[in-house]
């Protein structure tokens, strides 16, 4: 089992709080952040982490997991990058997501297995 | 909750209306038209005027709410007025000589044709103004009959064939309009439905997500719980593959500004969509850009580890 820090980006409290207790017991570190705000406000322990997990609808009128994923590319972010999503894969933004080529999307809801893996491989299908 | 009346209705009101504006202001040009005829009353085209018009007022009083029994009845009515004071007409016109017999039965078949609330009263109304016709014309005196062109009950049946024909057409286009509205409709249904499926799975996708992660902490820091984890996740396996289920085999259409939507706002647009004509969902705002204001207190605390 690997140690990572993880941000985790998800505008829904109680998931996120369960991520981090899952992370935990991963022996992962997990940065819980709400919105995209958050993710700018907490630019050095965002950069500090090596990889990321994020939802892609961060609620109605709110930026994107995608605009996040672009903001993490566009600080230097090298670490894996994976979308969460609850939408259907025809959605607009998740279809978007599939496009970029160096993220995976995973559909909630996720199974431990999968989530696993997304904390001890970084993401990679 | 009113429903808007389907195309037939609106049709056979139109049809009905139309016919009763015709009758109404048509039937007065009559009389200055047959002023000259000796013996030509003036009385019937006024009866037949005045029944037109009150009908076009009932009509147009009920244009919230039409029905296709009030337009069937309306038109019948005002057919049946007209036809009477064509037969009165008639008689003093071909008695005067110098007559085009029937002109205005010959019109008649063809607004009836065009203008019909149904096929049944469309069928009848075109027989009406034959027969009368026909009828009418065999019992004028032999002296009368010789003074009108020849062949006057196989023009009418021509007429009335013609106007059968056109009958049939308009009816069977209006047919093909009601089935291409009922298909726009059921269209409209399913997209709903489908946006409907999908707000259910977004919604229910996080709270999942969160009791599937909730119950794997559970298990390794209370291995005691086995059996109540176990069936824990086979009800979340349950209602995930249920999730699958509510996956709508067709996707629904995307528009600009659905990229971020609330799926509780969605499913309450589409219960009040249920009763309402076609239109497209309420859409929440579209996606604040990153570089816009400030987002408004979300439901999370602050950033921790």
């Amino acid at each position: 089992m690997s140690h990572h820090r993880v941000v985790f980006l998800e505008d829904d409290r109680d998931l996120r709080d369960a991520f981090a207790d899952f992370a935990s017991i991963m022996g992962s570190d997990c940065l819980k952040l709400a919105s995209y705000q958050d993710l700018l406000d907490h630019r050095g322990e965002v950069l500090d982490c090596d990889r990321a997990i994020l939802d892609v609808n961060l609620g109605a009128g709110e930026p994107s997991g995608l605009d996040a994923f672009r903001w993490l590319r566009a600080q230097g972010f090298s670490g894996k990058v994976v979308f969460l999503t609850g939408h259907a894969a025809t959605h607009p933004l998740v279809a978007e997501a599939h496009q970029i080529g160096n993220a995976r999307v995973v559909a909630k809801p996720a199974t431990v297995a999968v989530l696993h893996s997304l904390l001890d491989s970084g993401g990679e299908p | 909750v009113t429903r808007a009346p389907g195309t037939a209705v609106r049709h056979a009101w139109r049809g009905a209306l139309v016919a009763a504006l015709l009758n109404g202001l048509a039937m007065p040009m009559d009389i200055l038209v047959g002023r000259g005829i000796p013996g030509m009353p003036v009385w019937p085209p006024l009866a037949s005027a005045l029944v037109g018009l009150s009908l076009a007022a009932l009509l147009l009083g009920r244009r919230h709410r039409p029905t296709m029994a009030l337009s069937s009845w309306a038109f019948v009515i005002n057919n049946v007025a007209i036809l009477a004071t064509l037969w009165v007409t008639s008689a003093a016109y071909a008695a005067a000589g110098n007559w085009v017999p029937f002109q205005a039965h010959k019109l008649g078949i063809l607004a009836v044709a065009l203008l019909a609330p149904t096929l049944p009263i469309g069928i009848g109304g075109v027989v009406a103004y034959v027969g009368t016709a026909i009828t009418q014309y065999q019992l004028f005196a032999p002296a009368v009959r010789a003074s009108l062109p020849p062949g006057q009950s196989w023009v009418l049946l021509i007429y009335g064939l013609f106007g059968g024909v056109l009958l049939l057409n308009r009816v069977r286009e209006l047919a093909l309009e009601r089935a291409v509205e009922r298909a726009r409709t059921e269209a409209a249904a399913t997209e709903r439905l489908a946006r409907a499926f999908l707000a259910v799975r977004d919604l229910a996708n996080t709270p999942l997500q969160t009791l599937t992660l909730a119950a794997a902490a559970l298990r390794s820091r209370a291995p005691q719980l086995e059996g109540l984890l176990d069936r824990m996740d086979r009800a979340i396996e349950r209602l995930r593959r249920l999730n699958a289920i509510l996956e709508p085999q067709r996707s629904p259409r995307w528009d600009q500004g659905d990229e971020s939507f609330d799926p509780a706002a969605l499913l309450g647009a589409s219960r009040e969509a249920r009763y309402s004509p076609p239109s497209r969902p309420a859409r929440a705002p579209s996606a604040r850009s990153p570089g816009g204001p400030a987002p408004a207190p979300g439901s999370g605390d602050r950033p921790s580890r």
